[in-house]
């Protein structure tokens, strides 16, 4: 683990079971929907880069679980996570993956792109650093609406390489924007380092220096992401002005495409077991059989309902993907490439 | 247009009253009346706020708006059009003004990548409904940085308006249809449409986009132009009148939509065209005209389709070296004459 790795300032603090058994219901929904994923990649007919979560669903579960429903936010390439955490249909995500027009982005986005308004997912951009700027109009549009909602940016580390995440930083602190800023800090961009992109890695004196309040934590603590997410979106809401999250967590998976999996016995990183050991799903279960074994009983539970639903989700799309396909008469996908995913 | 000049922007009116304003003036008053017409509009810019007002268009505009719906911002072009994207996509509908439109290509990424494609990746489902106002600089030494017509950059975009306002009276009316448009709409206003003045009618009405306007019928020619491109146009049709050739001149107004069916059938009449641009000849307005045309019926044209615009190089700041950068009137009436057959 490097410096930029937090342990826990303190043991989070356990909110209401029900809050626990969504917040690991999110998490496993995101693990099952992206496992399964990889298993469907490889008969090619999901087709384009896929960018797995596996292993940051922590940080996208603890902080839209702890927004509001009024609240809207925009991602990354990355969005999958992001998307469900939300509340976006998994039925229509999953659609729009095998290229249905009957999939929550009409088939037009695909992986990179999934979009709810219903829900207040606004879409996601995959240039490094271009959904930043727009969650800041998300915000001047709350913030005109006066109707409490705020806006939540998420980039990953290497989006803040971006010259728009530091401008976006100043304007949503000129003009004071309901805005939070969540950094999902992997490490990686690519498979480039942080260390070897910024000089001064710590963002949140960086943040700081810019006017936008910033706290660290550990993202792979779900529990704790949730209790400081909740401040922190309560400040935002609260005095109208934006705040900065940056969640420590570990990419489990090859930059794009299905290659990695959290069970290779090497990944991107140098400490990849430890990082295999942290992982959030993990952490939640063992935190939970110490601390609140009545909510620990119920998740094998959560784990078999949320199984067949995706069994389910898959089956009506590769249902659906064929009686298109039907039709369509496209010629059977070449073999992959294992070097080009 | 020298009539004496309205001295506050968007003054209040009766209806059909026509008071005279400058042409930036004229454009504050079609904001404020945009404004006044849709909650939803509002307005922000480097600088908006400065007593010059970008050239008079924003001057006493936060005044009769409040400070809220139009204010000043840093200089961050990318994120500020960002800022546009996001607003527009919960229902608002943002102009940011631009002095020179060589500042947005910092906010390239924005405008090609996220405004043109949101609506699109979102299979139809949101709208960005998101006016940039972006001007051009002509003459005074404005050199390289500061008088690019760059349009066709934008034009060349699925997705996007593209607005070149061609004279003094549809400018403002351009300008209501670009906020009133549920897509995202460059208008790209060139520098010496400042310098004219005159009547306004209020209410403004919307120029509808995609939609020609003929300025001088004629049947021997056709001469498709932009911005100051469509008075050198006029000129030119005065001069070759003389000559016993009957121009007409079309003032294309939106380049994104374009109006085929307009340019089309006034060429397939005359069967001879010319095309008076602001931006670089290369890959632009004239090459799109002879897409049109050589797709449509490439036996239309009796004769070659001369394309004027300035020099293939970068303005110079020099007022001496400047004279050759520009297309004059001398030598279009003289390239046409040769064209047609007739005594220059």
């Amino acid at each position: 683990m490097t410096d930029l790795r937090v342990e826990e300032r303190r043991p989070s603090a356990l909110p209401a079971p029900a809050v626990m058994t969504a917040l690991y219901e999110t998490m496993t929904l995101i693990r099952e929907v992206e496992e399964r994923l990889r298993v469907e990649y490889a008969g090619r007919n999901i087709r384009g880069p896929i960018h797995l979560s596996i292993g940051q669903e922590g940080v996208a579960a603890g902080v839209l679980l702890a927004a509001e429903p009024r609240d809207v936010c925009v991602s990354t390439h990355r969005n999958h996570a992001h998307y469900i955490a939300k509340g976006g249909s998994v039925e229509r995500m999953v659609q729009e993956l095998y290229g249905l027009t009957t999939g929550c982005s009409g088939g037009a986005g695909g992986s990179m792109h999934l979009f709810d308004d219903t829900v207040g997912m606004w879409g996601s951009s995959a240039i490094l650093g271009g959904s930043i700027p727009i969650a800041l109009g998300l915000a001047l549009a709350k913030k005109m609406e006066a109707d409490g909602g705020v806006a939540v940016a998420f980039s990953g580390d290497g989006g803040t390489d971006e010259g728009s995440f530091w401008e976006a930083l100043n304007l949503a602190a000129v003009l004071e924007l309901p805005v939070l800023f969540v950094v999902e800090q992997n490490e990686l961009s690519t498979n480039t380092p942080f260390s070897a992109r910024q000089a001064q890695r710590d963002l949140l004196r960086k943040a700081t220096a810019f006017g936008v309040p910033a706290e660290r934590t550990d993202g792979d603590d779900a529990l704790g992401v949730h209790e400081l997410a909740s401040e922190l979106l309560a400040a935002v809401r609260r005095d109208r002005r934006p705040r900065l999250l940056e969640a420590t967590t570990s990419r489990l998976c090859a930059h794009v495409g299905p290659a990695i999996s959290i069970d290779s016995p090497t990944g991107p990183y140098g400490d990849w077991s430890a990082r295999v050991a942290h992982e959030p799903l993990r952490r939640f279960r063992t935190r939970v059989e110490r601390d609140a074994p009545e909510v620990f009983k119920q998740l094998a539970a959560i784990e078999g309902g949320v199984k067949a639903r995706v069994d389910e989700v898959f089956r009506v799309a590769k249902l659906a993907f064929d009686d298109v396909n039907a039709v369509a008469g496209l010629k059977a996908p070449p073999p992959p490439n294992p070097d080009r995913v | 247009m020298t009539a004496k000049e309205a001295t506050v922007t968007g003054q209040t009116a009766e209806n059909g009253v026509a008071p005279t304003m400058s042409f930036g003036h004229a454009m504050g008053a079609a904001l404020v009346q945009a404004m006044n017409e849709d909650p939803r509009v509002f307005a922000f810019g480097e600088g908006i706020n400065d007593r010059a007002g970008f050239f008079g268009s924003t001057e006493g505009v936060a005044a009769k708006v409040g400070a809220a719906r139009c204010f000043d911002v840093p200089n961050c072009e990318e994120t500020l059009v960002g800022m546009g994207v996001g607003a527009s996509l919960l229902g608002y509908r943002p102009v940011m003004v631009n002095l020179r439109i060589e500042f947005l290509l910092l906010a390239m990424n924005q405008i090609v990548n996220h405004a043109a494609k949101w609506p699109s990746m979102s299979g139809g489902r949101s709208k960005v409904p998101l006016t940039l106002r972006a001007m051009v600089g002509k003459h005074w030494g404005q050199a390289a940085q500061h008088s690019g017509a760059l349009y066709p950059l934008f034009a060349h975009v699925p997705g996007l308006e593209v607005v070149v306002p061609g004279s003094f009276e549809d400018a403002p009316g351009l300008l209501l249809s670009a906020i009133q448009s549920d897509r995202p709409t460059m208008i790209i206003e060139e520098k010496p449409l400042y310098e004219l003045s005159g009547p306004v009618t209020l209410p403004i009405k919307p120029v509808p986009f995609g939609r020609a306007r003929i300025v001088r019928p004629g049947k021997d020619l056709t001469i498709v132009a932009v911005a100051s491109g469509v008075e050198l146009a006029c000129q030119a049709a005065t001069a070759l009148a003389a000559r016993g050739v009957e121009a007409e001149v079309i003032d294309v107004r939106t380049i994104a939509p374009l109006d085929t069916d307009t340019i089309l059938s006034s060429i397939a009449r005359t069967r001879r065209a010319a095309v008076i641009d602001i931006a670089w000849p290369r890959f632009g307005l004239a090459g799109e005209v002879a897409r049109l045309v050589v797709t449509h019926d490439p036996g239309t044209l009796r004769g070659p389709l001369l394309a004027f615009g300035p020099r293939d190089a970068h303005a110079p700041a020099s007022v001496f070296l400047e004279q050759d950068h520009y297309p004059k009137l001398e030598r279009v009436v003289a390239e046409l004459s040769r064209a047609l057959g007739v005594a220059a």
